[in-house]
């Protein structure tokens, strides 16, 4: 080993083979700091990584989108419905639904196995949908009911040239001109429990008013699931309350229940809730690790005190100051509590892996949560070191070397 | 000689206090030592001779008098003044030798640059020629667990010699040895005496004493003799 230029690096050196010398008593004194690094690390991922999750959502749904959703098959809105509600509500920002029609593109070669979605309203643009050729549904294909088709990426790639702008589908038995093709999706994880749709890349879309030649027909076309933008000023809570009032207006003798209103971010809540609370688990778990783990190393580093009485006599002797014994035992524990620190990240990050598996959450380890275990643990260290550092510097150096 | 002595001590007394009780362990005692002598310090157990060469040392101050090292004196100095100096001035030599288990020899004999500011150079170089100095350049990778009695006393003189202190201080340094490997021991002193090094050495056996060129006896405390021979 070659001889360290500083002075402070020789005594970093020196402080390694003192614990060096009992590995194992080292090495179970830094357990309890391991367990509580491995915690944080674990709490740390789980909390990031729901934090993702719904910043994903949020990209997918807005923070202030709430949905109206069928409970059956019938007891959607219709159309005419959709209009008197974007009438009544006059803040709303945007509103669009989307419904599976349970129809496939016919007359291609992979016939009968694209469905067929139909859209209204904002829908598109709340989604983000753009195009990556042609154009997308516009408002005035809507106001004249045009049989138009907008396909998705996938279905692009998989129908080839029989899915190019300017081509037609059939579509329960009308032609349907193809206007454009969408972007792919962004794809993010989305939670099972608001099971939104099918990706828009695996569906072609249409317009729900081509669906009906005579405005009158409104009323029975039924346009799926509606979203709704509600304005930030009045937050998802209340424009879910003014939209259920609204939809009983509408509706004056339908059961209540006939139409869901979910709010995303609230479901997103609920759901991360409980991680929340393992979250609590394991802060606990870490912090009393911490404070448990932190008197194991004061005890070692005590006991070190009085064992090694004669080497602090004689490091005295040879040159040491008070100043340097209470920084060789500071840095002696908290070399131990940062080793302890570097496992409990390996096994936090492993416990964290495993959960994400086992859970499906979604978990994340950062760079600033490693830092932050690993400040807790060197922290520790030089909460548990002060005391058997002042001790070991407080005896007189004759003394320490008596006996 | 008209030089100033190395070291001075005048009407030094070193009064421990426990409870209520006091002992005068020591004094008052004065005499000076040059640089170069090869002193013995004896007397019976509990006579006060550690007790002198913690004061000489520098680990302990009076509790009356004045110690001075080249002029310099000891008193009221601050506690990291006294440490430097330890570290600079005073090579020390023990009766259990206090290797550390955790460092090899090479790393027993630079402890003293662990608190002192010098090039990895001049560290290697300066262990290098202690520890040949004491005949061990064959050990210097090898743990004090594996070394003999006189291995070990041998490493500790080299730590005491690698720091260039004005002296060396040695309480019984035979004293866990066997007669043979003692008198290796004291040889080691007479070459590192004849070659200028300042040593003072505390035994209560009559026989090594008297190979110091003066003996300083102490009864109670108290400076009974200052004999030099020859
Ligand atoms: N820290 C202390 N507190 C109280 N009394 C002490 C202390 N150190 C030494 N003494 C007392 O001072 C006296 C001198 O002790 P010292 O250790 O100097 O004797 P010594 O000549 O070195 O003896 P030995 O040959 O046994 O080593 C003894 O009576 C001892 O009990
Ligand atoms: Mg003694």
């Amino acid at each position: 080993m070659k001889t360290p230029r500083s002075r402070r690096a020789r005594q970093l050196h020196d402080a390694f083979r003192s614990l060096l010398l009992h590995r194992l008593r080292s090495l179970l004194s830094t357990l309890g700091i391991a367990i509580a690094v491995a915690a944080f690390v674990a709490m740390l991922a789980v909390g990031e990584g729901a934090k993702r999750e719904i910043l994903a959502q949020i990209r997918i749904f807005g923070p202030n989108t709430v949905l109206l959703r069928p409970a059956s098959e019938k007891s959607g809105l219709s159309l005419g419905e959709m209009q008197a509600l974007r009438r009544q509500l006059t803040s709303i920002e945007r509103m669009g639904a989307m419904r599976d029609t349970g129809l496939t593109v016919t007359g291609v070669a992979a016939d009968g196995s694209v469905p067929v979605y139909t859209q209204t309203g904002d829908f598109l643009a709340m989604r983000g949908v753009a195009a990556a050729e042609g154009r997308l549904l516009a408002d005035l294909d809507a106001l004249q009911r045009r049989r138009v088709a907008l396909v998705g990426s996938a279905v692009s790639i998989r129908l080839g040239l029989e899915a190019r702008p300017g081509r037609t589908l059939l579509v329960g038995g009308e032609t349907y001109e193809i206007v454009g093709i969408m972007a792919p999706s962004q794809r993010a994880s989305v939670s099972p429990a608001l099971a939104i749709h099918r990706n828009l890349d695996d569906v072609v879309l249409i317009p729900v008013e081509s669906r009906a030649t005579d405005p009158r027909a409104d009323d029975t076309l039924s346009v799926g699931e509606v979203w709704v933008e509600i304005p930030p000023a009045m937050g998802p809570i209340a424009g879910a309350e003014s939209l259920r009032s609204a939809v009983q207006r509408l509706r004056p003798n339908a059961p209540q229940d006939g139409i869901q209103i979910v709010i995303p971010i609230e479901v997103l809540r609920r759901e991360t809730a409980i991680r929340r609370v393992l979250n609590l688990v394991l802060a606990a778990l870490g912090g009393i690790s911490l404070l448990v783990g932190g008197i194991g190393v004061m005890n070692i580093m005590l006991a070190n005190v009085v064992e090694r009485r004669g080497e602090i006599g004689l490091r005295r002797a040879v040159g040491a100051g008070r100043a340097e014994i209470i920084g060789q035992f500071l840095v002696e524990s908290t070399l131990l509590t940062v080793l302890g620190g570097g496992i409990g990240i390996v096994v936090g990050v492993l416990a964290a892996a495993i959960l994400g598996v086992a859970t499906g959450w979604s978990v994340a380890v950062t760079p600033g949560a490693l830092l932050i275990a690993l400040a807790a643990a060197a922290l520790a260290g030089i909460g548990s070191g002060i005391y058997p550092a002042r001790q070991a510097a407080g005896v007189p150096p004759a003394e320490a070397l008596r006996g | 000689m008209t030089a100033a002595p190395l070291l001075a001590l005048s009407q030094v007394t070193r009064v421990y206090t426990m409870g209520g009780s006091r002992v005068q362990a020591l004094g008052p005692v004065s005499f000076t030592i040059d640089a170069g002598e090869f002193v013995a310090v004896t007397g019976p157990s509990g006579s006060g001779k550690s007790t002198l060469l913690n004061i000489l040392g520098l680990l302990d101050l009076p509790s009356a008098g004045t110690y001075t090292i080249r002029g310099q004196s000891a008193m009221g100095l601050h506690e990291r003044e006294l440490a430097e100096r330890r570290n600079r001035e005073i090579g020390f030599i023990f009766q259990t030798f206090r290797l550390l288990p955790q460092h090899d020899v090479l790393g027993n004999v630079s402890l003293p640059f662990l608190y002192r500011d010098i090039e990895p150079d001049e560290i290697q170089r300066r262990c290098l020629e202690a520890i040949q100095r004491v005949g061990l350049d064959h050990r210097i990778g090898h743990r004090p667990a594996e070394l003999s009695g006189g291995e070990m006393q041998r490493v500790a003189i080299a730590r005491a010699l690698a720091g260039g202190p004005a002296m060396l201080l040695a309480d019984e340094p035979t004293g866990n040895l066997d007669q043979e490997t003692g008198r290796g021991i004291l040889e080691l002193f007479d070459q590192l005496h004849a070659a200028g090094t300042t040593i003072i050495l505390v035994t209560h056996d009559p026989a090594i004493a008297a190979r110091a060129a003066r003996q300083l006896d102490l009864r109670d405390g108290l400076l009974v003799e200052d004999r030099r021979l020859a």
